[in-house]
């Protein structure tokens, strides 16, 4: 009965995981509403209590520098002030390109980063960018606090490791180093489409050899997902063209992929196998005048 | 060919609508575009009359949202109406328990089949659909119940609450197995089968192309979904307040299911959303009607979107296998074409949809022999029936495939294989009737080409300009560039001997300031296409005045008869021109008297009648005091005849022409487009309002991208599987080409004022167009629309040259 819910609004965060440990499923935090009220509408969720996130925005959207040079991402912080944050810019460019191609601009003044982890929708663009960036995420309970690697954190259709009276606080970044990286998704049929593919690709150098690469995928399977195959064939080597071709030739021929309705398997392999490569290219700098990603 | 152009329309062709580029080529002759001859000056000095851009009386409360649409609508007192449907595709109704719902606080009303007072089936043409199902559902969607309740989530609630218990019978969703299959409905399983055959049917051509086609089911896609509000009256009968294409048609279907005299059913037009052919066939018009006469209180109903993806009929799918023959100088000897559309469930217009298919599977060439098997027949797929391009576009993306893979074999020129070929005044198109007006398609293919190409791609293109835009897929280099042209023939008004008409009631009179205004009562349904301009700019020219009022289009006037096949502006056009021409008479018959010059020509001018030769005169306001001139007219076209057991015969009352060039750029590897330019020339015979033409020439060009590389209803075992605008993708201004426009202003014979309708011709050769430009890019095969990416990236190669059958046969 979607009619029959109540709203709380909570003046703490304290107030507000009190009123999420109620044992019911159907008490849901709501932020940004723009997955959520996909749900209700569609009929896919029925809440009984909707707990309003509003009033906790002051404390819980600050994007700050930490004092190991990671960056510290508030949950409420809105999409669009994530992309138009210059830590942003300057420490996870990833990160701020990925945004900027999200979806559309009105979502993203409404969307905030704690929902679109919670969420766990397969089809989206920051899941796979959070597992690139090494991410953990911090969340709070009545029970107590703890941390969870954004490589845990997915785990099926709208399904995540966040438990129902468990709040998203904040998201942690490592800093990152010196690196390259990029973010590239295919949105088959229009501008607006969900991405049919999403790569998020990143490698530091160490003295002309990879020290470090992540490369994830989202919106091919029911979570993102790394590939470690991937990584440790890069991780300290220093690729030309045509192994960086084999490499993703071979990513795609291991992935276990089903039929959609708007591609097929076959399809969605050979995309991986073309799209990676260019990704790859793009940054070890490989490509011959290829675009750099930026806007 | 003079380069001209007539006088009135001069601004038409190059005045300051944006998009008109270039000059029109107008061929003028000395067809007369302002009859009678005394209203020429009245049209140069009436403001906003017949040939400028008269801004739309509904576009500034459209542009700022005060502009009621129909799901606007509403009553303090007013329920909600609600309709439970079938979510099976094809099965038997065993039992219905409607207790749970009836029993529901808030829920006023539960109808089933046998509620229904009336006949139990509506339908435009054949009248097979019920108005709820009573043992057997046949698509996914159909109406099994309707419920009436407080608020609309009760509504929702209550038909959740009914319990159905259904028994799945066989599918049949293989057109080409519907002929030969147990009927699924005791009218049969075949809508119509229509053989054509002209000329020497056994001629064979040097050279010989075959190719096999297909069209996916497009969605008309309207952005304001289904909606009314019926209110009970006092005499038992009902008001509805309906956004629809056809008020007389849908009152007549709602009379005869609520078994009421048509005179007690009177239907307004509430604002419409959109319509492109979806809202001709009755939807939800029965069942809110239904609802307020057995509640006896305003019912409103609104569908979602997902409801409105099942509550209307779609464009036919089609599969067509064609074979061109041609001599060595590329003259087209004969075509061949089996065509075969999947009706759905019910019979909608499936037959003149098939009508259209056959007559124009050829295009717009001279062929001197066809031989054409057309069929439309019943699945339990979704229902099929009229959308923009009514059978023609499924027939153009064939024979223009067809037309190229000819221009390969002959190692012609694609452009001038058309040129060749292309239909003059006095050619037979294949249905052995001749082309007695206009038929500019060499004119409309020359507009076409001569816009300039799209500059070539930059070293700094910025990547979102590339195929997969903001995704950054591409790279300048993995893109390759393509151009395909395409050229149409549409058939205007109803065909087949049908008596089309359209009424309009003009009354002219002063206001309380003493100023003349005039008043247009029509039927004719607004959905966006600009009637509403129109009815105001032929007054204006007709009567000499500028204060012009739009009675609300209703059944209290005659029939104006549908707003689809590009005929509301011939048809609805000539009624307001008849009745104004009525009232016109009165007034110079009226000054006559007042003047005391019974005999003398006279003039009507802004404002006043005069009297050329003493200059003497009269203003308007003051023949009026006599009182109001009203006159009421109905407008017939010429007569048309049906089709003999040959398809042949004069069935059609008019044509229109149009030709697409189009330029994409494709990544190849991943089989992404972007379409970058249509430049386009099309037959309007005048442009009225030329702003408006654009307007439906930049529309229409959006839904043939649609078809070309988007927009299609994937349907699973008769279930549609996106049924929402985040699965069933319509263009959006970041996937829109730009576009190129040329008018070819040549005035058609017998058209009100020469003017052609303009509505369909963009949507119909802009698809082909699209594809035969990513042929160009890719080299790849693409026989079916909408093209997928997978289609380009894994697709078979080497279509362009000829496939089987294109050696030299004598």
């Amino acid at each position: 009965m979607s009619s029959g819910f109540t709203i709380e609004e909570p003046r703490s965060v304290d107030e507000a995981l009190t009123l999420l440990a109620q044992g019911d499923e159907t008490v849901r935090a709501i932020a940004g509403g723009t997955g959520l009220s996909l749900l209700m509408k569609y009929g896919f969720f029925e809440p009984a209590t909707l707990v309003s996130l509003r009033h906790l925005r002051s404390s819980l959207a600050d994007i700050e520098v930490t004092p190991d040079g990671g960056v510290r991402l508030g949950a409420m912080a809105t999409l669009r002030d994530l992309e138009d944050a210059p830590i942003v810019a300057e420490r996870l460019p990833l990160l701020r390109q990925a945004l900027g191609r999200l979806a559309t601009v009105r979502l993203r003044n409404a969307a905030q980063l704690g929902g679109a982890i919670a969420h766990g929708h397969p089809q989206m663009d920051t899941p796979p960018v959070l597992l690139a960036l090494d991410a953990q995420v911090q969340v709070a309970s009545i029970r107590g606090a703890r941390t969870i690697a954004a490589q845990d954190m997915f785990l099926g259709y709208y399904e995540t490791a966040v438990e129902d009276d468990e709040l998203i606080l904040e998201v942690r970044i490592p800093p990152q180093g010196e690196h390259r990286a990029t973010y590239r998704k295919i949105t088959a049929r229009a501008e607006d489409d969900w991405p049919m593919l999403g790569i998020a690709a990143l490698v530091a150098t160490d003295g002309g050899r990879i020290s470090r690469a992540r490369v994830a995928l989202g919106a091919l399977t029911d979570r993102p997902m790394r590939l470690p195959d991937v990584e440790s064939a890069l991780q300290g080597s220093d690729p030309g063209s045509d192994e960086v071709e084999a490499i993703a030739r071979d990513a795609a021929a291991a992935l276990d992929l089903y039929d959609k309705p708007a591609a097929s398997a076959a399809y969605q392999r050979h995309i991986v196998a073309v799209h990676l490569r260019r990704a790859l290219l793009e940054i070890l700098d490989l490509g011959d005048g290829s675009s750099k990603g930026g806007r | 060919m003079t380069t001209t152009t007539c006088g009135p329309s001069s601004t038409a062709a190059t005045g300051s609508a944006p998009a008109v580029t270039g000059s029109a080529p107008a061929v003028t002759g000395s067809a007369p575009v302002a009859p009678p001859g005394t209203r020429e000056r009245t049209q140069r000095r009436v403001r906003d009359g017949l040939g400028t851009s008269a801004d739309r009386p509904d576009g500034t409360p459209k542009v700022t949202g005060a502009f009621a649409f129909s799901s606007d609508l509403h009553d303090q007192r007013m329920l909600w109406g609600r309709t439970l449907r079938s979510p099976h595709a094809h099965a038997r109704i065993v039992s219905i328990d409607t207790s749970a719902a009836a029993a529901m606080p808030g829920v006023v009303a539960v109808l089933l089949a046998e509620d229904v007072p009336g006949k139990a089936t509506f339908g435009l043409e054949h009248t097979d659909q019920p108005v709820l199902a009573r043992d057997v559902v046949r698509y996914e969607g159909e109406a099994v119940a309707i419920v009436a309740a407080e608020h609309p989530e009760t509504a929702l609630r209550a038909i959740r609450a009914i319990e159905v218990t259904y028994e799945p019978l066989p599918l049949l969703t293989d057109p080409a197995e519907a002929a030969t299959t147990d009927p699924i409905h005791p009218d049969g399983n075949v809508f119509r089968t229509l053989p054509l055959r002209h000329g020497d049917v056994d001629a064979t051509g040097d050279v010989v192309v075959e190719g096999t086609y297909e069209v996916g089911m497009q969605d008309q896609a309207f952005l304001g979904p289904e909606s009314a509000l019926a209110l009970p009256s006092d005499d038992g009968g009902v008001e509805l307040f309906i956004s629809t294409q056809w008020l007389h048609v849908d009152r007549d279907q709602v009379a005869a299911c609520l078994a009421l005299p048509a005179d007690q059913v009177h239907l307004t037009l509430g604002g419409v959303g959109g319509a492109f052919g979806a809202r001709e066939d009755v939807s939800l018009q029965v069942h809110v009607c239904l609802l307020a006469l057995a509640t006896g209180r305003p019912v409103k109903m609104l569908y979602s979107r997902a409801e409105s993806f099942l509550g209307h009929v779609h464009r036919h799918p089609a599969r067509m296998r064609y074979r061109h023959h041609a001599r060595r100088d590329g003259t087209l000897v004969k075509v061949e074409a089996e065509i075969l559309l999947d009706g759905g469930a019910y019979a909608s217009s499936s037959t003149a949809v098939l009508a259209n298919a056959v007559c124009f599977a050829a295009g717009p060439y001279r062929v001197e022999a066809a031989r054409i098997d057309g069929q439309v027949v019943r699945t339990n797929n979704p229902p099929c029936g009229a959308m923009r391009g009514f059978g023609v576009v499924q027939v153009c993306f064939a024979h223009e495939a067809q037309m190229d893979r000819l221009a390969a074999a002959l190692d012609m020129d694609p452009v001038e294989l058309r040129l060749h070929n292309a239909l003059k005044p006095g050619d037979a198109i294949i249905t052995g009737q001749r082309l007695t007006g206009t038929a500019p398609v060499r004119e409309v293919i020359e507009a076409a080409m001569a816009h300039p190409l799209p500059p070539d791609p930059r070293e700094d293109e910025p990547a979102i300009a590339l195929p997969g835009g903001a995704g950054l897929t591409a790279r300048r280099e993995d893109v390759r560039r393509g151009t395909g042209i395409a050229v149409s023939i549409k058939n205007l008004m109803y065909s087949e001997g049908f008596d089309d008409y359209s009424t309009a009631r003009v009354r002219l009179e002063t206001s309380p300031d003493g100023e003349p205004f005039a008043t247009v009562h029509s039927a004719c349904a607004e959905v966006g296409q600009g009637f509403v301009t129109l009815a105001q700019q032929i007054t204006r020219t007709a009567l000499g005045i500028e204060r012009v009022v739009l009675h609300a289009a209703d059944t209290g006037v005659g029939s104006a008869g549908s707003t689809s096949a590009s005929r509301q502006t011939w048809m609805s056009g000539g009624a307001v021109q008849l009745a104004c021409d009525t009232v016109h008479h009165g007034l110079l018959e009226r000054a006559r008297g007042v003047l005391g010059v019974p005999d003398e020509p006279l003039v009507l001018e802004p404002g006043r009648v005069v009297d050329p030769a003493t200059g003497a005169e009269v203003a308007i306001a003051q023949l009026l005091r006599a009182g109001p001139l009203e006159a009421t007219e109905e407008h017939h076209h010429a007569p048309t005849s049906t089709l003999d057991a040959d398809g042949q015969g004069d069935a059609h009352v008019s044509f229109a022409f149009a030709a697409h060039r189009a330029t994409v750029d494709v990544d190849p590897d991943l089989g992404l487009v972007r379409v970058l330019q249509i430049a386009t020339g099309q037959d309007v015979g005048r442009a009225l309002n030329p702003r408006a033409v654009i307007g439906q020439i930049e529309g229409g060009i959006a839904q043939g991208v649609g078809l070309a590389v988007m927009e299609e209803i994937l349907v699973e075992d008769g279930l549609v599987r996106n049924p929402s605008f985040t699965d069933y993708l319509i263009p959006t201004a970041l996937d829109m080409p730009s576009v190129a426009a040329t008018l070819i202003e040549q005035p058609e014979p017998g058209a009100p004022f020469g003017a052609k309708g303009v509505g369909e011709p963009p949507t119909i050769s802009s698809t082909p167009a699209v594809v035969a430009a990513i042929r160009d890019a890719t080299g790849k095969a693409l026989t079916r629309v909408p093209v997928r990416a997978q289609d380009i990236a894994f697709g078979e190669a080497g279509a362009i040259p000829p496939t089987a059958g294109s050696t030299s046969a004598g």
